[in-house]
């Protein structure tokens, strides 16, 4: 299987569609690992697999996919609100209205009816129970009372409410910049592998100089092609004018077409740079070139070549 | 001469991903409809089953949303990337396969540019007219090993070649696809 020193591409092709088992699977891993040939070679492969994906008869998933798809991603992002073990404001209202009603019910009925003995028992012991008068305005005092009650409980509630809706504003902006700083980190990460990378290519780009005793603009790239990462730092770049920028090609040394490899327009000083463009692993670079391009950049360099080096 | 802005539908993936890592539920939608196809296809041709590929075609959407830095970090195609993660995703769930057999880090050296639908049309149009040329005992075994999941011993067995055989077709196959592609 394994020739001298790289695996074969036919085994490689097996270890890339996981048909190889076991410790098979895990000595091909390591060599992988540590073999930048066949890792190029590996990464070839899998874009042959991937274009052999692209070979078959397309199918459409359900309509309802894409829906559920969405709305759990909805959810996820908002942190959903827990509904049945909270209440809904307005509902609350209606509930504490309920027992501000319940005094009259319960005068009307509660009481039960009277007989004639009772009655009279009850209309001298009425002589010392306050007059009809107080005891409507006492049930008027009760109505008033409930009222102002059920009132302050939905003054309360409301507040609860905003202050739930705060929290919650809050609770979605700081997980946000939690994400925000993850991929800030990432970010950061892979600059720093790519500046401490031994085997990281450096290069200087060289550009002719505007008029006699300007200085020319030069440009560095480091660029390591096992990660597909590049830092670009360019300086003394004329200034362009609007609607036009500066774009950054890696000439592949398989003699493939130039790769698009970010855009960018000096500042006032004449300095640029570009940080980690999107570049296919795994791409030996002959060259680097920057040329002048129209509105956001174009998928192929447009002469002449302003800056270039190898 | 006026550069026509690209609208959101002509996004590149990389916007789209950074678009999602701000929570950007649309951008999620747009990079569901340029890939949702080709994966659920890639998935019902490998689990033959459309509620499992449906399910495992979730999983992955998801995990883009959830994970959206770790598909920034895949330097070339998101979409070819995409296709292959599709399929051993498939496989493992048709194998029921642990993480340790499976290809963790992807790298992927694309030659075209999946986002543009113009270009992936193109693709399909030249690998579909590849693999057509190729015998059909070489399409089948290609399809034992890609779709099936089967190691050459038991395509082997089945179709009866030797097991060097199995493994020069399928090499070959590839090998065709980057040619059709390249083409």
């Amino acid at each position: 299987m394994n020739t001298a020193t790289h695996y074969e591409p036919a085994d490689l092709a097996l270890f890339a569609m996981q048909l190889l088992e076991g410790d098979e699977h895990r000595r091909a891993a390591a060599h992988v690992n540590g073999c930048a040939f066949c890792r190029q070679e590996l990464a070839r492969l899998q874009g042959d697999l991937a274009a052999g994906a692209y070979a078959i008869e397309m199918h459409s998933p359900a309509a309802g996919v894409r829906e559920r798809i969405l709305h759990q991603a909805a959810r996820e992002k908002k942190i959903a609100p827990a509904e049945p073990a909270e209440r809904n404001p307005r509902m609350e209202l209606v509930e504490r209205r309920e027992p501000i009603e319940e005094p009259n019910l319960v005068l009307r009925t509660r009481g039960q009816r009277a007989t004639g003995k009772e009655r009279s028992e009850r209309e001298d012991a009425d002589e010392d129970r306050p007059s009809p008068r107080r005891s409507s305005l006492l049930q008027n005092l009760m109505l008033w009372l409930g009222w102002a009650a059920a009132a302050g409980l939905a003054v309360a509630g409301v507040w609860l409410y905003q202050q739930r809706e705060e929290y919650h504003a809050r609770l979605i902006s700081q997980t946000g910049e939690v994400e925000r700083l993850r991929g800030e980190g990432a970010g950061s990460r892979r600059l720093l592998d790519t500046m401490t990378d031994a085997s990281a290519q450096q290069i200087v780009l060289s550009g002719t100089s505007q008029g006699a005793g300007d200085a020319a603009p030069e440009g560095h790239v480091l660029y390591a092609a096992d990660k597909g990462t590049l830092v670009f730092l360019g300086s003394r770049l004329e200034a362009l004018e609007p609607g036009r920028t500066y774009e950054l090609w890696l000439i592949p040394a398989d003699g493939r077409d130039p790769i698009p490899a970010g855009t960018f327009r000096p500042d006032a000083k004449g300095n640029a740079n570009v940080m980690l463009p999107p570049l296919p692993r795994a791409v030996r670079a002959k060259a680097f070139g920057v040329t002048v391009e129209d509105g956001d950049g174009s998928q192929s360099p447009t002469m002449p070549i302003v800056l270039a080096g190898s | 001469m006026e550069i026509p802005r690209r609208t959101p539908e002509q996004s590149d993936d990389t916007t789209l991903l950074a678009q999602i890592r701000r929570g950007d539920e649309a951008a999620m939608g747009l990079l569901y409809d340029r890939y949702a196809t080709v994966l659920y296809s890639v998935l019902i041709r490998v689990l033959h089953h459309p509620e499992r590929a449906e399910g495992v075609l979730e999983e992955l959407f998801l995990d883009l949303w959830r994970y959206p830095e770790e598909f920034l970090e895949v330097s070339g195609s998101l979409g070819a990337w995409l296709a292959v993660l599709a399929r051993n995703r498939a496989i493992d769930a048709l194998r029921r396969r642990s993480a340790g057999e499976t290809v963790p880090d992807i790298s992927m050296a694309a030659y075209y540019d999946l986002s543009n639908d113009a270009e992936r049309a193109a693709l399909v149009e030249k690998v579909r007219a590849g693999v057509a040329k190729l015998p059909s005992e070489q399409r089948k075994v290609f399809g034992m090993a890609f779709f099936d999941g089967l190691p050459p011993m038991e395509i082997s067995e089945m179709t009866g070649e030797d097991g060097s055989i199995v493994k020069l077709r399928i090499r070959d196959t590839l090998l065709a696809l980057r040619r059709a592609a390249l083409a």
